[in-house]
C-alpha cells in the first residue's frame, strides 16, 4: 500500500531542501520566501511505497494567497495518510501558527524541528519532549542543511501514517467558540468527510468563504451558523476571525512560556540584524545594490568573463574549431557550398553564442551567491520602497530576480502576486530585466563596438530597471491597471554563508539550458540564416550568390529595415537580427556570426580593425546606433519562449497581444529618442525623425506626469451626473 | 556514378551526418511541441518549482 507523506511548511523554512534529500531530487533551492508555486512528489529514497509531496510554503490554511489555496486543496482533497510538518525553529513562534491549524485538521502530523542548529548556535533551547506533550503530536529534531534527523522524520512520519488511530488535538479554543464549533459541526455532520467535520467547522465559524462555497449549504443551513456565529461574536465582543486566531496565538504564547529559552543578546541584534542594518538601510540602500550590480555586470561581462570568452572566441572557436575544421574539410574534398554551410553557418552561429558561454557561467555564479547567501531577498525589500511609489510591489521583483536568469520561469513566478492587475503589471514588466541570453548581445556591442568599455553591461541592467519603473508609472494611471499595490510581507532568511551544492545547481541549470539551445534551436536558425543568406533568386532562379547582398535574406530584411532606419540600424543584417532575436534572444548573436562573420577570432579582430568583418559592421553601426540596437533588442518583445510563458499566465489573448505590442512599441519609442536626440546632440541637421523622437518625449512626460486614473473619482463624478439628471 | 560518388564521398558522408542531426533535432522539436514544451525555457522542467505537476506527468 502506498504511503503519501505531505511536506507542509512556513516559506523558507527549508522544505525543498527537505525534499531533495528525502527523494533524491535536485528541485531548485532559493534563498527566498515563495520559491515553490505548484506541488511536487517525488518517492523516499530507499522506501519506493512512500511518496513524499511538497507543497508550497505557507503561513495558515486561510485562503488568501495561491499557494495557500494550493496546499489547503491538496491536503483537504488528496488525502495524504500524513502530514510532516517543516518548523523553522529558529522563528519557531511565528512557523506553529500553521503547526497549530494543521493540527485542526485531524490527520496525523510530525513536525520535523528544521534548522537546530541555528538553534543551538544561538544558544537558544527548545524543550521538545514537552513541546510534542502539549502540541499533541511527534517531534523530530533536524537541521536539513546538514541532513540530520530527516530521515528518522521521515520514517516517523510513514509509521504514523500506517497507524489506525486519528489524532487528538491538545489545543482547545474557549468554552463559547468550542460549542459554537460543535453546534457547526452538528449541522454539517452529514455533509463532510467525518475526519474533518471540526477543520470545517472552525473553517465556517472563520466564515471562510472558499470553504461555504465548496459545501454549498442552503439558506436554511447558512442561516442557523451565521445566528450561531453571531452569538459568539456578541458574547466575546469580537469577529469570528480574531477570536479564532487570537485564541491559537494565546495558545502558542503558552507553549513558547513552557518549551522555549532565549538566550539574551546584546542589544537583542543578530549578525543577519547587523548586516541588514547597513544593506536595507534607508539612505545606503540603493546605492550599495547599484554597486553590488554594477560589480556583478562588470565583473561577468567586461574582465574575467571577458578573459574566458576572448578565449573561447579567439582560441577555441577561431583557431581551434574553425581553423582546423576549414582546413580539414578542404584537405578531405568536401564542397565549398558544405564547407560554408559548416563552418560560416553551423560554427559561424552556434559558435558566435557558445562563445559567450563563459560569461553567462559567471554571471549565473555571481547571482546564484548573492541569493543564496540571502542578499537577493533583501533586494525584494529595498526594490520594494522603489517600486511602491511607481505602482508595483517588492512582490513583483522577485519575478524580476528569477528573470535575470531567463523571462520564462520569471514570468510563471508572477503567479504567487495575488492582485490580478498587478500580476499583469508583473508580466508585462519582467522579460524589461536583461535575461542570460541577452547577456551575449550585451557582451558583443560592449566588447566590438564599445572597445569593453566598463559603463556598457551595468547600464544594460539598469535600462532594463528603468524600464520596469517608467512601464509601472505608465500603466498604473491607466483604468485597466489602476489601483494601490498588494502590501507586501517578506521574512528575510539569516544571511549564511553560500551552500556550493545549491549554487552549483542554479548555475548548471541556467548554464545547460543555455548550451541546449544552442545546441538545437540556434543550430537549426544558423542553418536557414546561412542557406537565406547564400542562396538568391538569379533570372527567376534559386541560384547560389557570392554577395549576400543578392540573397533572399537581403531581399526579405530589406523590406523590413526601414522600420528600423529612424532607429540608426537601418540594413537588412540588423533588421534580420533583431527579428531573428525572437526564435531566442542569443540568436541576434547567431545570425551576427553568420551575416557579419564575427564569430571565431572575429570579434578580436574587430577591435583591432584588422578584420573585413569590420567594415561590414562598422558601415552598419556607429556606437550611438549600436547603442540604439542594444536598447531595442533588450526591451522588445521576448523570445518566443517567453512569449508563450506570457499567454499561458495571462491566459488571454487580447492581453497577450497587448503585452507584445507594448513591449514594441515601449523599445521603438526609447530607442528613437534615444537615437534622435544623440544625434541632435552631436550636431546633426533636425529631421522629421527628431521631430518624432521630440514628440516622442512630450507624450513620454505626458504619460509619465498626468492624474491616475482614479475609480472612486470617476464613480463620484457619474454618481453626480446621474443625481442632477 | 561510381566516379561520381568516389569523387564526392566526403560530401556526401557529411551531408548525411548532418542531416541526421537536422533530422534529430526536429524530431526532438516536433515532440517538444506535441508534448506542450517547446517554448519553455529549456533547464530541466522536472525539477523547476514553477512547472505544474500536471506537466511534468
Amino acid at each position: 500500500m502506498e504511503t503519501k507523506i505531505a511536506l507542509a511548511g512556513n516559506p523558507n523554512s527549508g522544505k525543498t531542501t527537505v525534499f531533495n534529500i528525502l527523494t533524491g531530487s535536485k528541485q531548485y533551492v532559493g534563498n527566498w520566501p515563495g520559491v515553490t508555486v505548484e506541488k511536487k512528489e517525488g518517492r523516499l529514497r530507499g522506501f519506493d511505497n512512500v511518496l513524499i509531496q511538497d507543497l508550497p510554503g505557507i503561513y495558515s490554511l486561510s485562503p488568501y494567497s495561491l499557494e495557500e489555496v494550493i496546499a489547503r486543496n491538496y491536503i483537504i482533497n488528496e488525502r495524504p495518510d500524513v502530514i510532516l510538518n517543516i518548523v523553522d525553529a529558529s522563528n519557531i513562534e511565528r512557523n506553529l501558527y500553521l503547526t497549530v491549524q494543521l493540527l485542526e485538521i485531524g490527520l496525523p502530523v510530525v513536525a520535523a524541528l528544521n534548522m537546530m542548529d541555528v538553534v543551538r548556535k544561538n544558544g537558544d533551547f527548545i524543550n521538545t519532549a514537552r513541546l510534542s506533550e502539549m502540541l499533541g503530536c511527534e517531534i523530530i529534531e533536524t537541521a536539513a542543511i546538514r541532513g540530520e534527523g530527516l530521515m528518522t522524520a521521515a520514517r516517523r512520519a510513514a509509521e504514523l501514517a500506517g497507524t489506525e488511530k486519528t489524532p487528538v488535538p491538545r489545543h482547545r479554543f474557549s468554552d463559547p467558540v468550542e460549542q459554537a464549533v460543535t453546534r457547526i459541526g452538528e449541522i454539517i455532520s452529514g455533509t463532510v468527510d467525518p475526519q474533518y467535520l471540526r477543520w470545517f467547522a472552525i473553517k465556517l465559524f472563520e466564515r471562510d468563504e472558499k470553504v461555504r462555497e465548496e459545501l454549498g449549504l442552503d439558506a436554511n443551513l447558512s442561516a442557523g451558523i451565521e445566528n450561531i456565529i453571531r452569538n459568539c461574536e456578541q458574547e466575546l465582543d469580537d469577529d469570528a476571525e480574531s477570536i479564532i486566531t487570537n485564541e491559537r496565538y494565546e495558545f502558542i504564547g503558552r507553549l513558547m512560556a513552557a518549551c522555549v529559552r532565549r538566550e539574551e543578546r546584546k542589544n537583542n541584534l543578530t549578525l543577519s540584524d547587523k548586516i541588514d542594518r547597513i544593506v536595507t538601510n534607508r539612505v545606503l540602500a540603493l546605492p550599495i545594490f547599484a554597486a553590488v550590480m554594477f560589480v556583478v555586470y562588470y565583473i561577468s561581462v567586461t574582465t574575467a568573463g571577458s578573459l574566458l570568452t576572448d578565449f573561447a572566441n579567439d582560441v577555441l572557436f577561431g583557431e581551434w574549431i574553425m581553423g582546423n575544421l576549414s582546413e580539414w574539410l578542404a584537405a578531405i574534398g568536401t564542397a565549398g557550398w558544405l564547407t560554408s554551410l559548416i563552418v560560416d553557418g553551423i560554427i559561424g552561429g552556434v559558435g558566435a553564442v557558445l562563445g559567450f558561454l563563459p560569461q553567462m557561467v559567471i554571471l549565473f555564479l555571481m547571482l546564484a551567491i548573492l541569493e543564496e547567501i540571502g542578499y537577493m531577498a533583501r533586494v525584494a525589500f529595498i526594490m520594494d520602497r522603489i517600486f511602491r511609489k511607481f505602482g508595483l510591489s517588492g512582490k513583483s521583483f522577485i519575478p524580476m530576480l528569477i528573470g535575470s536568469g531567463c523571462s520564462v520561469p520569471g514570468i510563471m513566478a508572477s503567479r504567487t502576486i495575488e492582485n490580478e492587475r498587478d500580476r499583469r503589471m508583473t508580466i508585462i514588466t519582467t522579460s524589461f530585466i536583461p535575461c542570460g541570453a541577452k547577456i551575449p548581445i550585451i557582451a558583443l556591442i560592449a566588447g566590438a563596438i564599445f572597445k569593453g568599455a566598463w559603463w556598457v553591461a551595468p547600464t544594460a541592467y539598469f535600462a532594463g530597471i528603468a524600464a520596469v519603473v517608467i512601464s509601472g508609472i505608465i500603466l498604473k494611471k491607466t483604468k485597466y491597471f489602476a489601483g494601490q499595490p498588494a502590501p507586501f510581507v517578506m521574512e528575510l532568511p539569516p544571511y549564511h554563508l553560500p551552500y556550493a551544492g545549491n549554487i552549483l545547481r542554479s548555475v548548471k541549470e541556467r548554464s545547460r539550458s543555455f548550451v541546449r539551445k544552442a545546441g538545437t534551436v540556434i543550430l537549426l536558425a544558423s542553418i536557414v540564416i546561412w542557406f537565406f543568406s547564400s542562396f538568391g533568386m538569379v533570372s527567376g532562379r534559386l541560384l547560389w550568390v557570392e554577395d549576400m547582398e543578392f540573397s533572399i535574406l537581403a531581399a526579405a530584411g530589406g523590406l523590413l529595415a526601414p522600420l528600423f532606419a529612424p532607429l540608426g540600424f537601418g540594413s537588412w543584417q540588423p533588421a534580420v537580427a533583431t527579428v531573428m532575436g525572437l526564435v531566442a534572444k542569443e540568436e541576434v548573436v547567431g545570425a551576427f556570426g553568420v551575416l557579419f562573420g564575427v564569430a571565431g577570432d572575429a570579434l578580436a579582430l574587430v577591435e583591432e580593425g584588422a578584420y573585413e568583418g569590420l567594415a561590414a559592421i562598422a558601415a552598419h553601426f556607429t556606437p550611438l546606433s549600436a547603442f540604439s540596437f542594444l536598447l531595442f533588442n533588450l526591451l522588445c518583445a521576448p523570445c518566443f519562449a517567453a512569449i508563450g510563458a506570457i499567454r499561458r499566465e495571462m491566459n488571454n489573448a487580447k492581453w497577450t497581444w497587448f503585452a507584445i505590442s507594448y513591449h514594441f512599441a515601449f523599445a521603438y519609442s526609447i530607442s528613437l529618442i534615444v537615437y534622435q536626440l544623440g544625434l541632435l546632440a552631436s550636431g546633426a541637421g533636425f529631421s522629421p525623425a527628431s521631430a518624432a523622437a521630440l514628440l516622442l518625449v512630450a507624450v513620454l512626460a505626458y504619460l509619465l506626469l498626468h492624474r491616475p486614473y482614479n475609480e472612486t473619482r470617476r464613480l463620484k463624478s457619474a454618481a453626480a451626473e446621474i443625481h442632477s439628471s | 556514378m561510381l566516379t561520381f560518388l568516389q569523387q564526392n564521398l566526403a560530401t556526401i558522408v557529411i551531408s548525411l551526418i548532418l542531416l541526421g542531426i537536422v533530422a534529430l533535432i526536429v524530431r526532438k522539436t516536433v515532440k517538444d511541441s506535441c508534448s506542450g514544451s517547446l517554448w519553455n525555457c529549456r533547464c530541466s522542467c522536472s525539477e523547476c518549482p514553477y512547472t505544474p505537476l500536471e506537466n511534468k506527468k
